[in-house]
């Protein structure tokens, strides 16, 4: 039964993947392309490429992708539950504890240290997407150390003017209007990436 | 978490829009959510504080899964109860199997085509620009010390500029908060 096991694939890499995003695409590459030959290497490279640039969590659009792909629009549904699934329980239970016990002294010590953590992840997220999009020649695997040496070595080649010119006003607007809608931004930039580039 | 009450259908079609909105606009990783979720539930809706926004993303890194749905049901669960999660995180989902559906049927050639490749390379550095902002707004609300800003960084400079593996700073993080704080109470100060 091809829908169950696309769903418990799935839902394994639900369950076993950390930090989401790309951490996902290496375990569902490893069951979709290596072990079952579902799909070529080519193939899901594409699915993965697609995946990123269209809205939408990243393992999600991925799931739901290789799902069609594979079967139909019911098997892209059925790996999306598959993969949404162990989020949903873990989360549902793990969130009912927080609540009862995020006043407790060691919740709160605890959070007293995971609290800037995460902030420090969010701003590594912002210059890991900086490092592919405001700069230019490299990949999601090399380190933002290694790409601001190689920028302050060669600025005209790992620039994008365009992206720089997007990026610039967008924290304008968002520092001068802190309410600006973030949707409304998203829109015109990408209206403005059209036209610029 | 009043889920033993009368269905509240206005605030679980609120949370499933806004949801909805966030699979729909969000590009490059779950963090470009955070301004919608401040913008809708926050000031919006003043449903969660700022602090709110912090824990659902402490909580939703140090569990396995995909950031966005442990988002979703963690924010769900805190408003609306065991419904309410069903609601948000159908409503993360949704847009995700609507738009790959439509393209996986008929436009396979979509990465290829230069006017998408423009504006969603607009919409990246947007992004950038969307969650340096979220920085800042949940900065006051996560680092209340000296100590926090020397995680911050230190978390930072290790994932930032050197791709450490973001769960070893989720157990750093905990870890340090435990043992700064038993230090701390050691001292005679007050534990927080």
């Amino acid at each position: 039964m091809i829908y169950l096991k696309l769903m418990w694939i799935f839902f394994k890499i639900g369950l076993f993947s950390f930090g989401g995003g790309y951490a996902m695409i290496p375990l569902i590459m490893d069951e979709i392309v290596t072990t079952t030959h579902w799909l070529t290497a080519q193939e899901f490279s594409d699915i993965v490429a697609i995946s990123v640039m269209t809205p939408g969590p990243l393992a999600v659009n991925a799931a739901t992708f290789v799902g069609y792909k594979i079967t139909n629009v019911f098997g892209g549904v059925l790996a999306t539950i598959g993969v949404t699934l162990p989020s949903f329980i873990i989360v549902s239970i793990v969130s009912r504890f927080f609540f009862q016990f995020q006043h407790s002294s060691l919740v709160k010590r605890a959070f007293y240290g995971l609290r800037p953590a995460v902030t420090g992840l969010v701003a590594a997220a912002a210059v890991s997407i900086a490092q592919t999009s405001i700069l230019r020649g490299f990949t999601e695997n090399d380190t933002f150390l290694y790409a601001i040496i190689k920028t302050v070595q060669y600025p005209l080649q790992h620039i994008s003017v365009p992206n720089l010119i997007i990026f610039a006003a967008s924290l304008i607007v968002l520092l001068k209007y802190r309410k600006f809608n973030p949707i409304l931004l998203i829109i015109l930039a990408g209206i403005a990436g059209a036209l610029i580039f | 978490m009043e889920n033993n009450k009368k269905l509240d259908w206005k605030m679980l079609w609120s949370l499933f829009t806004t949801f909805f909105k966030i699979g729909a606009f969000t590009f490059g990783g779950g963090y470009a959510m955070i301004p919608i979720i401040e913008r809708e539930i926050v000031d919006g809706k003043g449903w969660i504080s700022r602090e709110d926004v912090v824990d659902m993303l402490a909580v939703s890194q140090s569990l396995p899964g995909v950031i966005a749905i442990n988002s979703a049901t963690f924010v769900g669960t805190k408003i609306g109860g065991f419904i309410g999660a069903v609601a948000a995180t159908i409503g993360v989902v949704l847009p995700s199997i609507i738009i790959i559906t439509i393209i996986a049927a008929f436009f396979m050639t979509f990465k290829d085509n230069p006017v998408v490749v423009k504006v969603f390379s607009g919409v990246k550095a947007a992004t950038v620009a969307l969650i340096a902002i979220a920085v800042i707004d949940i900065w006051g609300s996560s680092v209340k010390d000296y100590i926090g800003i020397i995680i911050a960084a230190v978390v930072f400079m290790l994932t930032g500029l050197l791709n450490v593996n973001a769960i070893y700073m989720i157990i750093g993080g905990i870890a340090a908060g435990l043992i700064i704080t038993a230090f701390r109470r050691n001292a005679g100060e007050d534990g927080r």
